[in-house]
């Protein structure tokens, strides 16, 4: 056998194929990376594992590692596909909010390991009387994200010990029967990942700024007499969600 | 083989006697509090790779008051394929980052086409030592020291597999890749003991020291010690590095010391990790077989 194709077929082995190389020993490496991949899936999706269970977790980590296997140098960015591909798998039948739950985990991940911008104090200076030539600067590293599922309520419950004795889990509960759905706003507090709940209004508040839409178009020409607005502002920025101002032609 | 060897710049390296060990997330606190008394830290390059965040941040930090050398798990340099450049981008922007006394990984392969498709086998497989091979490696080994501008080191690795076709035996394989790529080489003396268990070599310490004897000494950069784990009833020897060094390992240590001279060394510990205060400890194990083969004096060597 060429060196390429012993290269190739040891992998295909690796992944779960059946055809095991004429080498003794061959499955020492399978275990090895097997017990990388879940623990890999472990660190990036805790609320799915601790959703599901260890065992039934495992499989379905197992399962995934086969199936898509791996295509980066990097373990920390093994199982990116992980919550789209949870949707065609049969778990999803049994725990249909599974693959946002999933989503949710990935983002707080990615925001983790994202370039998240500083707050640049100085340039909200840049508001001045004319709201339609300035634009709030939306934090590029956060994330957000629509659920038909109590997302931010599973995932701020599942990092108890104890679920169930949280309220957080009782409103899930609470909303899965109504089947009512979250917004997730995902953003850095220091180094950590953080979900909250934001209402549909403020998603849509987000998204115009994201499109470097003016601040008189978003939030109207008289918005800076609103002490709403100026509470919400003070809110944003504090959390690294707008993170500055900008004038615009 | 390259012809821009000559360009090649290393960093001022360690003292020669230098003890470092692995840094792994379980300890970040302690190092954060307080700057180890350690005279370098390693880590794995890949945990490191991501844009931002906590691990990145606080390599930087570390780095400006300890020398950091960067152990890459993932390159694969004896993969038939070239070596990503995804992967080189992201390595070189974590050496521009840190700055670090050395750039290392192992000789082994872990991508792979399948069905046209490029795949990472994320563990480090072993290759057989022939010509073909040494020709893949010393043309990845190559490129990552041309892509970095600089010397990069090579680990001999455990094999838990035998091949029939080998045309070399490792040293020799090795010598010809520094010989080709002037690279340097990370002498793991654990991988080496676990190989010679695990193939039943009737004498494992004459093994070694033939096998370290035919190195060439000046291209060894840095030893690595470790523990490993015996399983099941076979008792293959698993490199996990989830124990103390053990004793036969100190002493072979001390005799490959005795042969290629002072070397810095790393004291690696993965898996199943002991407080950071124990970890430290093995470091000191390590200074004093430095200070049992060269005296107290030769130990204190300036950088």
């Amino acid at each position: 056998m060429n060196l390429s194709d012993y290269q190739s077929q040891f992998l295909e082995f690796l992944f779960g194929g059946t055809r095991k190389p004429e080498l003794h020993n061959a499955e020492v490496y399978r275990f090895g990376v097997e017990v990388k991949a879940v623990r890999a899936l472990e660190h990036s999706y805790p609320t799915v594992r601790a959703l599901v269970g260890a065992a039934a977790f495992d499989d379905l980590a197992l399962d995934y590692f086969r199936m898509i296997r791996k295509q980066s140098g990097d373990w920390g960015e093994f199982g990116w596909g992980f919550p789209s591909w949870i949707i065609s798998h049969r778990i999803s039948d049994r725990v249909p909010y599974l693959s946002d739950v999933a989503r949710l985990d990935n983002h707080v991940a990615r925001v983790e390991r994202s370039q998240y911008e500083e707050v640049h104090v100085a340039s909200f200076n840049a508001i001045g009387e004319d709201l339609a030539s300035c634009s709030l600067i939306l934090n590029k590293g956060l994330q957000l994200f629509r659920s038909m599922h109590p997302v931010v309520s599973i995932w701020e419950a599942h990092k108890s010990e104890t679920p169930k004795d949280t309220l957080s889990f009782a409103q899930a509960k609470r909303m899965i029967a109504k089947g009512r759905g979250q917004n997730a706003l995902v953003y850095r507090a220091g180094w950590k990942g953080m979900a909250e709940v934001i209402p549909e209004r403020d998603v849509l508040l987000l998204e115009a700024v994201r499109n470097q839409r003016s601040i008189a178009e978003v939030f109207g020409e008289e918005v800076l007499r609103d002490t709403n607005f100026t509470h919400w502002l003070q809110d944003m920025i504090a959390k690294g969600v707008i993170v500055g101002a900008k004038t615009i032609h | 083989m390259s012809n821009r060897q000559g360009t090649l710049q290393s960093k001022p390296e360690l003292k020669k006697t230098a003890v470092g060990v692995g840094l792994r997330s379980e300890h970040y606190e302690n190092v954060l509090e307080q700057a180890p008394s350690i005279d370098f830290l390693e880590v794995h390059s890949e945990n490191f790779f991501a844009d931002a965040g906590v691990a990145v941040d606080l390599l930087q930090e570390v780095s400006r008051s300890t020398p950091i050398s960067l152990h890459g798990t993932s390159a694969g340099l004896g993969s038939v394929e070239a070596v990503p450049d995804d992967y080189l981008k992201k390595l070189k922007r974590l050496v521009d980052r840190i700055d670090p006394i050395l750039v290392s990984d192992h000789l082994c392969f872990t991508w792979a086409r399948i069905g046209g498709r490029l795949f990472h086998g994320g563990d480090l497989l072993p290759i057989p030592y022939t010509e073909d091979s040494l020709l893949h490696a010393v043309n990845n080994i190559d490129r990552m020291q041309q892509y970095l501008g600089r010397q990069i080191a090579i680990e001999n690795v455990c094999a838990y597999i035998e091949f029939d076709q080998s045309e070399f035996d490792e040293a020799s394989f090795l010598r010809e890749i520094v010989a080709r790529t002037r690279c340097g080489l990370i002498l793991d003396i654990n991988n080496l003991m676990v190989n010679a268990r695990n193939g039943q070599v009737a004498d494992p310490d004459n093994y070694v020291d033939r096998y370290v004897g035919s190195l060439d000494p000046f291209a060894i950069t840095e030893i690595h010690l470790a523990g490993s784990t015996p399983v099941a009833k076979e008792e293959l020897l698993i490199d996990d590095h989830a124990s103390p060094v053990s004793e036969a390992g100190w002493q072979t240590y001390e005799r490959v010391l005795k042969t290629i001279g002072p070397r810095p060394t790393l004291v690696e510990w993965d898996n199943n990790l002991p407080s950071w205060r124990e970890l430290l400890g093995e470091a000191t194990k390590a200074r004093k077989a430095q200070r049992r083969v060269f005296g107290r004096e030769c130990t204190h060597e300036s950088v």
